[in-house]
């Protein structure tokens, strides 16, 4: 029988991840506080490989991976071609425009500039609404944008809303809900098909 | 480090001449003569058939007359503008090509990809679905002996869909989810677009028609259908018999939820895959309404074969 390997996304969706996994007999090679990348468990013959989140997709989509636990808020960041066969429902949290307290998001003859790690969800989304926006990537403590007048507001991921709260600013709009989700590669979709349809059949049982 | 020498280069170039011809050999041995597309396509009109693919990805220029055309796109396109206005009742052509398409990928880059394929024109319907079904399971045997061809026919979603009463944008982001396999989403989707209840179960069901055809026949059969679903039905009935006759069956998997990239194809489609590739190797079918498009109504059939991705395979295996 042929490895199947499984890409996962490193820090709070991994963890949940190998606990998901252990639960169901299978994640017992996994462990989360080593330095290694690599998980191997020959007895169900499954790797697990831990990677940062928006290599997930990049693993899965070259088949390097054929299943992948990465958050939703990735897949739609990244264009991918791959299939999302599963919503693992741990995970959850909103996307939401955030800004300052009390104080107008912008003037009306200006951009709305928006901070945010997310450029390409912050674009579709804005570009429904039609508003034209600015938008500033940054890599992290997106908060801090409108606080240091770096942008109007913030579009980012809000789990408890401690944050925000924390820093003065209050969530405008919530755009949706995310959660981590079980992608496939296309082809080993095809090819290991019934091992994979097993595996999220045993995900199911799980959830109910 | 040991970089690329000229010496590899020219093996690797060599190499794939040789599996061109290859494969062009086989199209000649079936009786397909060669056409060569041109290299510019003239988009008007034709961005609804470019749906999934997007209008980011084609590649556009601006031509002496200041008129914006693309870098051919993909070559069936530009050989049915050519041949169907030309078309007389009676005619049967078998023509093959083997030439590049393009198109923008991510971060402005243009990607080449390099096509051989065939186009079969006003054959008998059966009778030319089944024999280039056949050729390309054929290609496909050639290089690698495990390979699985996913079937369908896309009038099975197509007449799902008729019946819906949906509008243009609400289809396209349904066809999204049903691409992407996403059962989670779509059953959050479909309850906002109020559609009777026999829909809504065929729907949350449609993962599942899946594998052989008489498992894919059995389970469809229990869930809602129409004329045009239960027509496509039975093409694929008559098509798993042929299959089975060439013996060919254990490398087929009918799936229903198949949705193509390109928005032409009205009838039987197909994609092959190899285990060690992550591309489609060959993709395909009938789309004899794309045809009625650019003036007649003709049976028409092809596909298109990866020749890099082929290439690339058969270099991983040494």
């Amino acid at each position: 029988m042929d490895f199947i390997s499984i890409a996962i996304s490193k820090g709070r969706i991994g963890k949940e991840a190998s606990t998901v996994f252990k639960k169901i007999g299978l994640g017992d090679s996994i462990d989360i506080n080593s330095r290694k990348l690599i998980f191997k468990d020959e007895k169900n013959k499954i790797n697990y490989i831990y990677v940062k989140p928006l290599d997930v997709v990049t693993y899965v989509q070259n088949g390097v991976a054929d299943l992948g636990v990465v958050g939703k808020d990735i897949i739609l960041e990244k264009d991918s071609d791959v299939y999302e066969i599963y919503d693992l429902g741990f995970g959850r949290c909103k996307f939401a425009v955030a800004g300052k307290k009390n104080k107008p998001t912008h003037s009306k003859d200006k951009l709305l500039k928006v901070a945010t790690s997310y450029p390409n969800i912050t674009k579709k989304y804005f570009d429904k609404k039609q508003q034209k926006i600015k938008i500033i990537k940054l890599n992290g403590s997106i908060e801090l944008a409108p606080l240091v007048g770096l942008s109007d507001v913030i579009v980012d991921l809000v789990e408890t809303g401690n944050t925000l709260k924390a820093n003065g600013l209050y969530i405008i709009e919530e755009m949706f809900d995310i959660s981590a989700r079980l992608i496939c590669n296309r082809i080993s979709y095809r090819f290991k098909y019934d091992r994979i349809f097993n595996l999220v059949e045993k995900l199911k049982e799980l959830k109910c | 480090m040991e970089y690329l020498k000229i010496k590899d280069e020219i093996k690797y170039h060599n190499q794939k001449y040789k599996i061109k011809r290859e494969i062009e050999d086989v199209f000649i041995e079936e009786g397909y003569f060669y056409i060569e597309p041109s290299l510019y396509e003239n988009l008007d009109g034709l961005e609804s058939f470019y749906k999934k693919i997007g209008k980011d990805s084609l590649v556009k220029i601006i031509n002496g007359n200041s008129d914006v055309v693309a870098l051919r796109p993909d070559n069936t396109t530009n050989i049915i503008k050519n041949i169907i206005p030309k078309w007389k009742q009676g005619m049967q052509l078998k023509l093959f090509y083997n030439s590049s398409i393009f198109r923008n990928v991510n971060n402005s880059n243009i990607e080449e990809i390099k096509q051989l394929g065939i186009e079969y024109l006003g054959g008998f319907d059966f009778k030319s679905d089944i024999e280039v079904i056949v050729l390309a399971l054929n290609i496909l045997n050639k290089f690698n002996d495990k390979f699985i061809m996913e079937i369908s026919n896309s009038k099975y979603i197509y007449g799902l869909l008729e019946d819906m009463n949906i509008d243009k944008i609400q289809e396209k982001q349904l066809k999204n989810i049903i691409y992407r396999k996403n059962k989670f989403e779509m059953l959050d989707y479909i309850k906002k677009l109020n559609l009777p209840s026999k829909i809504i179960d065929c729907l949350a069901n449609i993962f599942e028609f899946q594998g052989n055809i008489s498992q894919v026949v059995k389970r469809a059969e229990k869930f809602y259908t129409n004329k045009i679903m239960e027509k496509a039905l039975e093409e694929l009935i008559i098509l798993g018999d042929f299959i089975k006759k060439e013996g060919y069956s254990k490398y087929i998997c009918f799936d229903l939820s198949m949705i193509t990239e390109l928005d032409y194809y009205d009838g039987v489609i197909f994609k092959g895959y190899y285990p060690n590739s992550f591309k489609e190797i060959i993709k395909g079918g009938r789309y004899d309404s794309f045809t009625e498009y650019f003036g007649e109504k003709v049976s028409a059939i092809g596909f298109s074969v990866e020749l890099d991705e082929i290439v690339n395979i058969i270099n991983t295996r040494g």
